[in-house]
């Protein structure tokens, strides 16, 4: 249920912005009647100008030649003449042509006007004339057959030079052909030597996905620019206009919690910037429908709009709305004043033009790390989508990662909403009250910091994953090594840095303390007993949802990657780094910040799911999180991240050792096992029971009393 | 706990039986009543405890060159529920950040603040629910009416639905705003502005009323709206702290006055006190003495350093 001040503030909000007519004209009125006039005038325009080109009075300019009369010059008399016969033989052969383009070539060449000049090339560039034509040998040549060589002028930086330049040469090629058929019929010669393999080309595309292409060019980027679009209005009025007509402090003054009040602003945002894009592609399509396109197009026959995707493309825009209008408020909530705010803003549609741009370049697709670039992940996605490619997984790992940034927006809009140097611009300037001298220190990062940190690495670290995944024929093991470089600084440095900019105690806000004993035990509980559950987990997955084989295969290209190793070098990089910059980061770093502002379940369901998107295969999705969910509990119960390191230490290393170590995983009795087996009953009977008495251990009573003793 | 007049006496004492018009009265006709009733006990007034107390109050600002400005240095005062108090000083004194403090709308650098029993640092919100705001430049939001934005304020107070239509009516024929209650603020003239502004910082029924500057800039007749309606409230037994720097207004509405500058409470007290302290009668006099004072000492502290 919506808190009834928030829906109050939204209400009120909307109503207000309704009756504004700017918004209603930027809204409504524009998509409705500007695409209508955009796509038609303009579509309309060219296919007019170009008719037009093809049979327009051109004029033909060819050399003087002093030796005869200006009215009677021999390359007129020339040209003239094989114009005639091109008319004739367009006249005599064409029988199979359409009336129109026999009656279109014949046009053509009658609106051809010679004129003589001194020099042609000159003319051509003067304009004089639009094409010339220079005759490189004597007319004579033509009673011994031989190649005649005529040469045509044009301006290519002029239209309708070029478009006459290409009318002549269809003349000539014309008259070359009709000559060469005649030289071969008087040799007693088959026509198809002149083309003895004839080469046909068939498109096997559906219509639909061709009419997609068409589609996808354009339509994504058009929709994510008027979605953007649509927020900026709203956006400054809501925030920066509020504060310019100085009926912010009145809503200061009311006992209304800032978060309230911007969650309600930035909800009346979104939806705006939803109905816009609503409206922009329920009027694209009308227009494309009902303004002929679709019959236009389909003419063809090879190609169909596939307008019935627009509406699908519209649900995958609501996350993309909500991140955008996130982003222009918080942007717009430090700006003083309407100017002020659209000076912020414009920055912010340039960064997301260059991702939406490059979307839009045909090469682009929506694979490894783009898609979890903002922007350019939407418009890749609503590609696809008109191309017919339905990958839920791809659109899982857009929704996602843009729902991630989406959340931080939000965070980062609230807090600079409720900074006191925002609501009264006179006080301070806002660069000061930023900077980290007035910083005091504190124990625990803020929620804001540990989201948006979170936001920033998160596509780091996925361009990281991406640039050293090993390459066809290269070992994993370099993968697995770079790792293993490369997280403890992402995941541990890089939080470590922010924390003592901010003067946040770092052995506090990573949770480095000391715990009971109690939870040491739960751990090594949990650690001991979770491959099991885990597994089965994986196989009823595997039931619902057949995994991919390249993943059930990942156990041996794993194998192969520490050929010849100790088995120390596996437990290394694969359990003892991960476990503890991993939990550095998501039960230290990020649930400490979550702690300050958010219920106990859902802070750590935010972190398990963070957490599993942060390792990229999407498959495992349900088993990372779940994992985390544990790891995230047992580190809120204890507030330290020993056990969870722990836990999670003995989970990878066990699974290490069962695939490595032979013996180990016979007297288990489930080395000939495959990933997607049941394990013994007697091995699924101990492991929910250990897990089961190591998370009844971290949950007991007498742990819930520590805890608040702590608080 | 009633902190407040009890003014059943003094509706009938003060209000003309034949007519529902509000009666405006000026502050030395009130002073005599309520002198007058206070003696044959007609109120019963708690005085145990101020209504507003505030005790070494500091508000510090980072400046863009990295060192820190004291906007309110270590003010303290309290405030007797039913009592006018005026804060005067020149622009920058340290007024409206103090006022800011009381009301909970920026949170104190040091010291605190209490409102009927709430400590505004602790829990703004209460404090909140229990005091009115008003400024000179409150802005009203253009498109909406005045009982839109009534309503409005009155579910962000979180009154309950079936008491926010009575509250909006009662207001709207307390301020005779009948005849504009429908149209858009954008349409109001600068006086209907004031009193829709007023009706909304009575909105949550406040005991205590904060004003920041109420009559800055305004012309004489929006500027008579205000300063009746302070002394409406007055009557009614609210407890009321406004900032000016028009002395004469100061000395003819407030029952105590602190006169501030650069940040410090320089002196407060009733007028015959502050006239006792200086020797001066009139205020703008009292204001510059003390003002010289200041001055003095701070150029000494600077010869001294």
């Amino acid at each position: 249920m919506m808190n009834r001040r928030i829906l109050t503030i939204y209400t009120k909000e909307l109503t207000e912005l309704l009756r504004d007519r700017r918004t209603l004209i930027a809204m409504i009125v524009v998509p409705i009647a500007l695409y209508p006039l955009l796509i038609i005038g303009s579509v309309h325009l060219l296919s007019v100008q170009d008719g037009e080109r093809k049979t327009e009075r051109m004029t033909v300019g060819v050399q003087f030649d002093p030796e005869w009369p200006k009215d009677n010059q021999p390359a007129t008399r020339r040209l003239t003449r094989q114009l005639q016969t091109a008319r004739q033989i367009i006249r005599d052969n064409h029988h199979d042509d359409s009336e129109d383009v026999i009656s279109n070539g014949i046009e053509s060449i009658e609106r051809m006007e010679i004129i003589v000049v001194d020099d042609v090339t000159r003319a051509v560039e003067l304009g004089v004339c639009h094409v010339g034509v220079v005759f490189e040998d004597s007319e004579d040549a033509r009673n011994h057959p031989t190649q005649a060589n005529v040469h045509i002028k044009y301006d290519k930086a002029e239209l309708r030079s070029e478009s006459a330049a290409a009318r002549l040469r269809e003349v000539f090629d014309l008259l070359s052909r009709t000559m060469t058929e005649e030289i071969l019929s008087r040799e007693r010669l088959p026509l198809w030597i002149l083309d003895p393999i004839h080469v046909k080309i068939d498109n096997v595309a559906t219509p639909q996905k061709v009419g997609g292409m068409v589609l996808g060019s354009i339509v994504p980027l058009v929709l994510v620019l008027m979605t953007i679009t649509g927020a900026i209005y709203p956006a400054i009025d809501l925030t920066a206009g509020e504060r310019e007509r100085g009926t912010l402090e009145t809503l200061i003054v009311c006992p209304v919690p800032p978060v309230e009040l911007m969650t309600g602003k930035y909800l009346v945002v979104a939806t705006v910037a939803m109905m816009g894009a609503a409206l922009n592609l329920i009027s694209m399509g009308a227009t494309l429908h009902f303004g002929g396109f679709t019959d236009m197009i389909s003419a063809s026959g090879d190609t169909k709009l596939p307008l019935e995707v627009l509406p699908v493309i519209l649900i995958v825009l609501i996350p993309f709305a909500m991140l955008f209008s996130a982003i222009m408020v918080a942007v717009c909530s430090y700006a003083r004043t309407f100017k002020e705010a659209q000076n912020y803003i414009m920055p912010v549609i340039l960064a997301a033009l260059i991702p939406g741009g490059v979307a839009a370049m045909p090469g682009t697709e929506l694979s490894g790390i783009n898609a979890y670039v903002p922007v350019m992940n939407m418009v890749l996605l609503a590609r696809e989508m008109l191309l017919g490619h339905f990958e839920w997984l791809t659109i899982t790992k857009v929704m996602l990662s843009t729902c991630v940034y989406a959340g931080s927006a939000v965070m980062v809009a609230s807090r600079v909403f409720s900074t006191e140097a925002a609501i009264f611009a006179d006080s301070a300037s806002l660069k000061a009250s930023f900077s980290r001298k007035f910083m005091r220190p504190s124990n625990y990062p803020t929620s804001t910091l540990a989201l948006i940190t979170t936001a920033i690495l998160f596509p780091v670290w996925m361009f990281v994953q991406f640039s050293i995944q090993p390459g066809a024929d290269e070992s994993a093991l370099q993968t697995f090594k770079m790792t293993a470089w490369l997280m403890p600084i992402a995941l541990v440095l890089i939080p470590v840095i922010l924390l003592s900019y901010f003067k946040v105690r770092t052995g506090s806000a990573l949770g480095l303390s000391s715990t009971k004993p109690r939870y040491i035990i739960a751990a090594i509980l949990i650690g001991l007993g979770g491959w099991i559950p885990a597994h089965e987990l994986f196989v009823l997955q595997h039931a619902i949802s057949p995994v991919p084989r390249a993943i059930l295969d990942s156990n041996d290209t794993l194998m192969s990657a520490f050929e010849n190793q100790s088995i120390w070098v596996p437990l290394l990089l694969i359990a003892v780094i991960p476990a503890i910059c991993e939990e550095m980061f998501f039960r230290g770093f990020l649930l400490s910040g979550l702690r300050q502002t958010t219920k106990k379940w859902s802070a750590i369901i935010i972190v398990a799911c963070v957490f599993a998107i942060f390792h990229i295969i999407l498959i495992k999705f349900v088993i990372t999180a779940t994992l985390g969910i544990v790891l995230g509990y047992l580190c809120w119960q204890s507030r330290s991240i020993v056990p969870s390191i722990l836990a999670h230490m003995l989970h990878n290393g066990i699974a290490v050792l069962i695939a490595f170590i032979p013996t180990i995983s016979n007297k288990l009795g489930v080395s000939d096992l495959g990933p997607i087996d049941h394990l013994p009953t007697h091995i699924i009977a101990i492991g929910t029971v250990t897990v089961v008495a190591g998370i009844a251990l971290a949950t007991s009573r007498s742990a819930a009393t520590h805890n608040q003793e702590l608080v | 706990m009633a902190k407040c007049y009890n003014l059943a006496g003094l509706h009938d004492f003060c209000s003309n039986s034949t007519s529902n018009q509000p009666i405006y009265l000026d502050r030395l006709t009130i002073k005599r009543m309520t002198t007058l009733l206070a003696h044959q006990s007609f109120l019963t007034k708690q005085t145990s405890m101020p209504i507003i107390s505030a005790n070494q109050l500091r508000k510090s600002f980072p400046t863009p060159n990295g060192t820190l400005k004291h906007a309110v240095d270590g003010v303290s005062f309290e405030i007797e529920a039913g009592t006018i108090y005026g804060l005067l000083g020149p622009n920058g004194a340290g007024k409206t950040t103090t006022l800011r403090m009381l009301g909970g709308l920026i949170a104190p650098t040091s010291g605190e603040a209490i409102i009927d029993g709430n400590n505004v640092g602790e829990n703004p919100f209460a404090v909140k629910h229990c005091i009115g705001f008003l400024t000179a430049n409150t802005g009203l939001y253009q498109r909406l009416s005045p009982r839109e934005i009534l309503h409005y304020f009155a579910r962000l107070y979180g009154m309950q639905p079936d008491r926010i239509n009575a509250r909006v009516e009662h207001l709207i024929g307390w301020l005779d705003m009948h005849s504009f209650a429908d149209l858009r603020c954008g349409a109001l003239s600068t006086g209907q502005k004031q009193r829709t502004s007023i009706a909304r910082a009575l909105i949550g029924d406040p005991i205590v009323l904060i004003m920041d500057e109420p009559t800055l800039g305004l012309d004489v007749l929006s500027n008579r709206i205000i300063l009746d309606f302070i002394r409406r409230e007055h009557v009614e037994g609210k407890t009321i702290i406004l900032s000016t720097h028009y002395l004469d207004e100061a000395e003819s509405l407030c029952d105590r006055i602190g006169l501030m500058h650069g940040g410090k409470l320089m002196a407060e007290g009733t007028m015959e006190e502050l006239q006792a302290l200086t020797g001066e009668e009139k205020l703008s006099a009292i204001f510059l003495k003390l003002f010289g004072e200041a001055q003095g000492e701070d150029q000494n502290g600077q010869l001294l350093a």
